[in-house]
């Protein structure tokens, strides 16, 4: 490394780590970077989860972030990118114990930014199954646009509560006590984040798929949930969400 | 046969006759649509010079900003095809 690069490299060390000490380049400079990059992170982070916002305030959202911000190191040059596990952070910060369907609303919320961005992989065509001998169909694994999520919550009416409180929706009352609630996101033709309730039993099939799991063994995983679930309406809602990848 | 094959075989069996016909057609060629980008969604720098890189638009619908839409659909969602000077 030349002299130059381990400056650079010190400077940033410093700008991101305020523990640091200031004296090599000069404090009040580096106060002013160290400044603009936690104020930038915490305003990204601020306006990835407008409903969140909603739930809590501004000030309870901005102090979230600061302490999410202080935290997490971007990862990636990508601002895009910063912000995941919040969702995760707020669930394990013990000031917003109180809420403790946040950290799944959060997570819907990050799922719901990130397919804006996810690449587009090959669309899934019907036309290979034709292909396939019907007797194999049960050991297919179905992949998944990268736009494509899951999240789910065990206790908590995360969809419910999204809908409830997002910027431009109507209030309406949620009852916390309704239970547990799964959402598939995906991103729809017009680019726009797009979300669907799921049954418990849905969203165990999709997550056994995610996971790698045969179509058979993902089938069996979600009649263990309910004995009634319908593959056929659950599948064509994948294929016509644009879910499913070649 | 399992409960579980039975109904892979009717659903996917079913998938196949309906077939590509009523799905949704694969997104083809983009165009930049300016004016419907909302605030922090826009896809690149603002020909208003107010940012300089996707993602920074501070305001919905600023006509500087640009999202990649499917050609053809940019003047349905209200948009134009060229910036507002």
């Amino acid at each position: 490394m030349s002299d130059w690069q381990r400056w650079q490299a010190g400077l940033i060390a410093a700008i991101h780590d305020p523990a640091l000490p200031d004296t090599a380049y000069g404090a009040d400079g580096l106060a002013v970077y160290r400044n603009n990059y936690r104020v930038g992170l915490i305003d990204t982070v601020k306006s990835l989860y407008p409903v969140i916002a909603q739930l809590v305030g501004d000030d309870f959202l901005t102090g979230l972030a600061r302490e999410y911000v202080r935290r997490t190191p971007s990862a990636s040059g990508n601002l895009h990118r910063y912000g995941e596990g919040f969702g995760n952070f707020v669930d394990g910060f013990e000031p917003a114990a109180d809420l403790p369907y946040l950290g799944g609303v959060a997570r819907l919320e990050w799922a719901l930014h990130r397919a804006y961005y996810a690449v587009d992989a090959t669309q899934f065509s019907p036309a290979t199954l034709a292909a396939i001998a019907p007797e194999s169909w049960g050991e297919l694994c179905l992949a998944f646009q990268p736009a494509c999520a899951l999240v789910r919550s065990a206790h908590w009416p995360i969809v419910a509560i999204w809908q409830a409180h997002r910027p431009g929706g109507a209030p309406s009352r949620v009852d916390l006590g309704s239970g547990g609630e799964n959402a598939l996101v995906y991103r729809q033709p017009d680019l726009e984040a797009g979300l669907l309730p799921l049954s418990d039993a849905d969203a165990a099939f999709i997550a056994a798929l995610m996971g790698g799991a045969t179509l058979e063994t993902a089938t069996d995983a979600a009649l263990t949930l309910d004995a009634d679930f319908d593959l056929q309406p659950l599948l064509v809602t994948l294929l016509q969400t644009g879910c499913l990848a070649a | 046969m399992k409960a579980s094959r039975t109904l892979i075989a009717s659903a996917l069996g079913a998938v196949v006759a309906i077939g590509a016909a009523s799905l949704p057609a694969q997104a083809a060629e983009k165009e930049k649509c300016f004016g419907i980008a909302t605030a922090g969604k826009n896809d690149c720098a603002s020909a208003s010079g107010l940012h300089s890189c996707a993602g920074q638009a501070k305001t919905d619908h600023d006509p500087g900003d640009f999202k990649y839409v499917a050609k053809g659909s940019c003047q349905q969602m209200g948009g134009m095809l060229q910036p507002k000077k």
